[in-house]
């Protein structure tokens, strides 16, 4: 008779994967800095500001995202058409002078971005699946309505947002300024704090009655008002927009988002985190275009950072629960 | 039918410990080829730990299982299957969306993936007509066919795998008494061709009704086998129990009359589960739902939580009406329910333990909705007193706790709403070892005495004996007796598992 | 976390979100398709019945919408039917290629979003018989002699672009300079065409350097990223001139720059340039910010695509091959382009 014991034996290995990831992460962190140092040209107060510059727009979008995530909702794939139309609104609004267009904006993005909230929310939808569809409705509309055609802004009221107050980007300001009113929504929050039950574990947040559906359409209403600032800031920044606006903006905003180690399945991570995902990808890209990279290595070294950055995370959580 | 000399399978002095706990202590029995043996024995017993060990899922500490003279080293499922012993989870493991010849190949080893479904027709066929399916057309979807028709293939399957001892873990907890006719039929078939069969059952009208012989666990060690002509319901309840608890409870609730019910349920139905359940709950008391698994104990509780969907009847906290279904409304009429599934329904395992105990509290430790230091810190106190929780740890995730104490945070949870009128509890020792037990006890009790009604389900005789002041018990979807007064754990026991008498079900 | 879309109580709801959406779709398609069959009488008799089947871009696209809303509306005007198989996805163009083929049409106009996966289906059309029409980008050089051209002259537009800058800095009086460019997609004929000729006309002036080349894909919000670097990389005084290949290109270079705290336009300025115009882009040369940009309208050459079909019905035999007469817009003349580069 087999007389050996089951239980030792998954204790020991469960430890190793941590230790090895910490080692692998501390060489990657390593290679990075010294790669970093060693680009002419890195380590100046205007490539600083460049990288910030790079951040702020996919960054503020990120944070939309963030709420999402966390939220147990996994990820909206209607980012950029959502930016695309707001953009278009806000640009051919600039005749009523520069905050009504902003305020307009906001709403518009609040709105199409909550209606899928309340969706996926109240009736369970599945986000990736609802949001595929939605984008393909907005893409649709904002093509009708537009007629295809790039729109141009019916005022200047919009070089405002091109601003550079101390000589840096005002998007760089707005987007710290949201980071931190987002980090502290999500930390001292009511909402905050049901976000991430809701997030880490739907079933038992509804039997325990937590109002799941509104918390849910809540976290979405939120990100549309985000994206809805991205959407402002490029459109004046691009001088023009239409519906190809948001270009590669939610593939970006989910790099962002995941380089910052919060996981896709939801209940963890922060807005802080995602800043600093955002911030990592631009430097990353920044350094490769100093060195003479061209875009498609940029957008593969992008790849690897988000692949490493999950993988990471997920041997992490994985040894921490053993 | 004469056993020893023609056995096929013996099981000899099987031991295994978890830990301190002693789960089965030198188990023996044998089972002859044709013979349809049953394992009983009341919750705890170790009953589906032997089970375990003879599937392959746990590895004796020592003893020896025999199939046809040889010893069998059981290192895993797959190893046991190879060995001809077949296992029949309390679990469906079939596939709706795939039709019943793709189910019965699922995990058959010796198939091939190319061109399967031809070679094995005949093969398939005739493992469908053992077990009574010849009605049953092998590229039909698994979805048209009924629960206990599922059930029924699960078996051809497990047959399938050419299997000398056949083992059934409570095939018909769940399923009606027409499909567990069709199941009764099929093993009959199934012992006539010359297995073994193991059957585990809570129900003894079908142990006494199928079975040729009775193997009773009582504390991790066999009472007896005993051929079943030899056996009345009652003499097997006895075997179970031993010398049965039988104390006067204390009654520390609050007298009857004393104020209108909390909690009243009337017709509450949920299709295929309860049949037209009814009950008043007063505050101060506790009251207990006994029933085994399928009774359709834990449905009641969920239903009038909100989580069955498909529930019918009239729940009313302090006389307003609660719409099914819905579990914030039933949140906020104050009920808080204690899911007996705490991992997936109940805890939020990575958080800390005080965002768990605060996880329904949160409009209460909030001001203009932003988190108000000073309440949290002092509900949070208040919560980790009650639950006797370390203070000091309450910013560890749950995860790092012992099962018992997990089981106090949830409760914790369900105690700590100020506004909570109702607490129910699915179950809420499950898992829990002796100490973290009486502590919940404990927690329920004092919950009571503050003014709450208390109604949990179990299966447990000293815990329903102890704690609860009113034992309803439930048999198959319908309530059995209401015991308000002193009742003896045989009585208990015998509804539970056999229902009100009904002499036509004890006799083939 | 994924939730099930069918867990019963919310199907419903579910249902009729997706009937909303597709509601809106539908109306959305209807929309596009409300352009055709406006076709009258005053049309030449050669023309009535003769039926183009076009593969165009698609009007999700700002110049293809553009384009459509002048070449369609043209042809349907002398009795010519238009089937309408646009698109901007290269996979559903090569598809749509196919299907027009089999739709036997007097003539095939299409745009090649991929020139490479286009080379089977034009080979297939010259089997089937059906002539067909390329317009804007030049095709494979494979198939080159098996298709009619109206092109945008490319090589032109980047001509005009260097003489653009070298104009501007010399009025600034300045004997040398960096120059960075921010393409469009490298691998397209388009982005190349216009370097060759931009390279060339710089060329004749080596006091001005090209520094930097980066691939912009065509993409506002890339370009303005890859901006940003650049002139944190080279700093104001290590940039004098940038091109940016389409205008939606070059503003975001002049707002980078601008953040960057380099002065635009003017006496001392970094001078910008597109080589495709639009409406902001326009604006912008007013405003001098943009200090000009080439034409490559999308109404001039619809008209003289459309023109291009109607003389090869008439027989008029027009030549295999046309350019489109492209024109260097600055400053000075602005205002004439001005109304022909408001349209998209």
């Amino acid at each position: 008779m087999n007389v050996m014991s089951a239980r030792p034996r998954s204790a020991a290995p469960i430890r190793r994967p941590g230790l090895v990831v910490d080692g692998v992460l501390l060489l990657a962190v390593l290679a990075a800095i010294v790669l970093a140092l060693t680009t002419d040209r890195f380590l100046t107060v205007a490539n600083a500001k460049a990288i910030l510059t790079s951040a702020s727009l996919v960054g503020i979008a990120a944070l939309g995202l963030t709420l999402i995530t966390i939220g147990g909702s996994a990820v909206s794939l209607a980012i950029s058409p959502s930016v695309a139309a707001v953009g278009m609104i806000f640009l051919s609004a600039q005749s009523l002078g520069l905050i009504a267009a902003l305020v307009l904006a906001v709403l518009c993005g609040t709105l199409i971005t909550g209606l899928q909230g309340a969706v996926v929310g109240y009736a369970a939808a599945n986000p990736v699946v609802l949001t595929i569809a939605a984008s393909f409705a907005i893409t649709g509309i904002a093509t009708g309505v537009s007629g295809g055609s790039t729109v141009s802004p019916t005022a200047g009221g919009y070089d405002r947002l091109n601003a550079t107050p101390g000589g840096v980007a005002l998007s760089v300001y707005v987007l710290i300024g949201l980071a931190l009113i987002v980090e502290w929504t999500l930390r001292r929050t009511g909402f905050g704090r049901s976000l991430y039950l809701i997030g880490e574990n739907r079933r038992a947040a509804r039997a325990a009655g937590l109002p799941v559906g509104r918390m849910t359409a809540v976290a979405w209403l939120g990100a549309g008002a985000l994206f809805a600032v991205t959407a402002a800031f490029t459109a004046a920044f691009n001088t023009s927009a239409n519906v190809n606006l948001g270009g590669t903006l939610t593939f970006d905003a989910i790099a962002a988002v995941l380089a910052g180690g919060t996981p896709i399945s939801g209940g963890r991570g922060s807005a802080l985190r995602t800043l600093a995902g955002a911030v990592l990808i631009a430097a990353a890209s920044d350094i490769l275009l100093l060195r003479g990279y061209s875009t498609g290595v940029q957008i593969m070294v992008k790849g690897v950072i988000v692949l490493v950055v999950v993988v990471t995370v997920h041997l992490r959580t994985r040894g921490s629960r053993a | 039918m004469s056993p020893a000399a023609e056995e096929l399978v013996r099981v000899d002095q099987l031991t295994k410990s978890f830990g301190s706990t002693r789960a089965v202590r030198g188990a023996s029995f044998g089972i002859a080829a044709g013979e349809i043996h049953a394992l009983c024995g009341h919750n705890g017993a170790g009953k589906s730990t032997v089970v375990k060990m003879l599937s392959g899922q746990e590895t004796p500490d020592s003893g020896a299982i025999r199939i046809g003279g040889g010893v069998l080293d059981l290192r895993s499922r797959q190893v046991a299957q190879r060995s001809g012993i077949a296992l029949v989870d309390q679990e469906l493991s079939v596939v709706p969306s795939l039709t019943v010849a793709e189910n019965l190949m699922l995990g058959d080893q010796r198939a091939r993936w190319l061109n399967r479904r031809r070679a094995s027709g005949p093969r398939l066929r005739s493992l469908l007509d053992n077990v009574g399916l010849g009605h049953v057309d092998l590229d039909q979807p698994l979805s048209e066919l009924g629960i206990g028709e599922r059930q029924l293939i699960e078996i051809a399957r497990a047959l399938g795998q050419d299997a000398r001892l056949l083992i059934l873990d409570e095939p018909t907890a769940t399923l009606s008494d027409v499909e567990s006719e069709y199941v009764y039929a099929a093993v009959r078939a199934v012992a006539a061709a010359g297995c073994a069969i193991l059957f585990v059952s809570h129900r003894l009208g079908e142990v006494l009704g199928l079975c040729d012989r009775v193997t009773v666990m009582r504390d991790g060690a066999v009472v007896a086998t005993t051929e079943v002509a030899d056996l009345t319901i009652d003499s097997l309840i006895v075997q179970m129990l031993g010398e049965a608890p039988h104390r006067s409870r204390k009654r520390t609730g609050g007298e009857a009359g004393k104020s209108g019910e909390v909690l009243s349920v009337g017709g509450l139905s949920v299709p295929g589960r309860v049949e037209d359940f009814s009950l008043g709950l007063r505050p101060g008391r506790v009251y207990a739902l006994a029933g085994q698994l399928g009774s359709g104990a834990s449905d009641v509780l969920r239903a009038t939580a909100g989580l069955v969907p498909a529930a019918a009847g009239d729940i009313r906290v302090d006389g307003v009406v609660v719409r099914p279904g819905h579990p914030i409304a039933a949140a906020r009429a104050g009920i808080a329910f204690v899911s007996n599934d705490r991992k997936s329904e109940g805890l939020f395992l990575d958080k800390p333990i005080s965002w768990n105990l605060l996880a329904t509290r949160l409009p209460s430790v909030t001001r203009w909705a932003v988190l108000d230091r000073q309440r949290w810190s002092a509900v949070l106190t208040d919560l980790v007193g009650l639950c006797g929780l370390d203070g000091g740890r309450t910013g560890d995730s749950v995860r790092s706790l012992s099962g018992g104490n997990q089981q106090k945070v949830f409760v914790g949870r369900g105690l700590g709403r100020s506004d909570a009128r109702v607490l129910l509890l699915d179950d809420p020792t499950r898992g829990v070892d002796v100490g973290g037990r009486a502590a919940i006890h404990r927690l329920l009790r004092d919950a009571a005495d503050r003014g709450m009604a208390v109604l949990f389900s179990s299966t447990d005789l000293e815990e329903l004996l102890d704690l609860a002041d009113v034992v309803v018990t439930m048999h198959k979807g319908v309530v059995v007796q209401r015991h308000d007064g002193d009742v003896a754990g045989s009585v208990l026991l015998r509804e539970m598992t056999h229902g009100a008498a009904a002499p036509a079900e004890e006799r083939r | 976390m994924i939730h099930s879309l069918s867990s019963p109580p919310l199907g419903k709801a579910a249902v009729k979100v997706a009937a909303a959406l597709a509601g809106v779709l539908l109306a959305t398609a209807a929309c596009g398709g409300g352009s055709s069959g406006g076709g009258d009488a005053s049309g030449t008799a050669g023309l009535k019945g003769k039926t183009v089947t076009f593969v165009g871009y698609g009007k999700d696209n700002p110049w293809g919408a553009s384009f459509n809303g002048v070449f369609v509306p043209k042809l349907e005007s002398q009795g010519v039917k238009v089937v309408d198989l646009t698109t901007m996805d290269p996979g559903t163009a090569v598809t749509n290629f196919n299907q027009a083929i089999s739709n036997k049409p007097d003539l095939i106009v299409a745009a090649l979003l991929d020139t490479s996966s286009t080379v089977v289906p034009i080979k297939k059309a010259k089997q089937a018989g059906i002539p067909v029409l390329v317009f804007d980008g030049r095709p494979d050089p494979s198939v080159d002699g098996d298709v009619m051209q109206v092109l945008s002259d490319s090589e032109a537009l980047g001509t005009a672009a260097a003489q653009n800058l070298v104009e501007g800095l010399k009025a600034q009086g300045r004997t040398s300079g960096s120059i960075i460019a921010i393409t469009g997609t490298k691998s397209g004929f388009a982005a190349q065409d216009r370097m060759k000729g931009f390279d060339a006309e710089l060329a004749k002036t080596p006091e001005y350097k090209v520094v930097d080349i980066q691939d912009g894909n065509w993409d506002p919000t890339l370009s303005g990223k890859i901006a940003t670097q650049l002139f944190a990389k080279y700093g104001c005084s290590g940039i004098q001139g940038a091109y940016g290949m389409a205008d939606y290109q070059a503003l975001p270079i002049v707002a980078a720059a601008k953040q960057a705290g380099c002065p635009v336009g003017g006496k001392n300025g970094l001078i910008v340039t597109g080589s495709n115009c639009f409406k902001a882009g326009i604006d912008a040369i007013k405003g001098g910010t943009l200090y000009g940009t080439a034409t490559e309208d999308p109404g001039t050459i619809a008209e003289q695509t459309a023109d291009y079909v109607i003389r090869y019905f008439n027989q008029q035999n027009p030549p295999a091959k046309e350019l489109v007469k492209e024109e260097r817009v600055t400053a000075k003349n602005v205002a004439q382009f001005a109304e022909q580069c408001s349209k998209a």
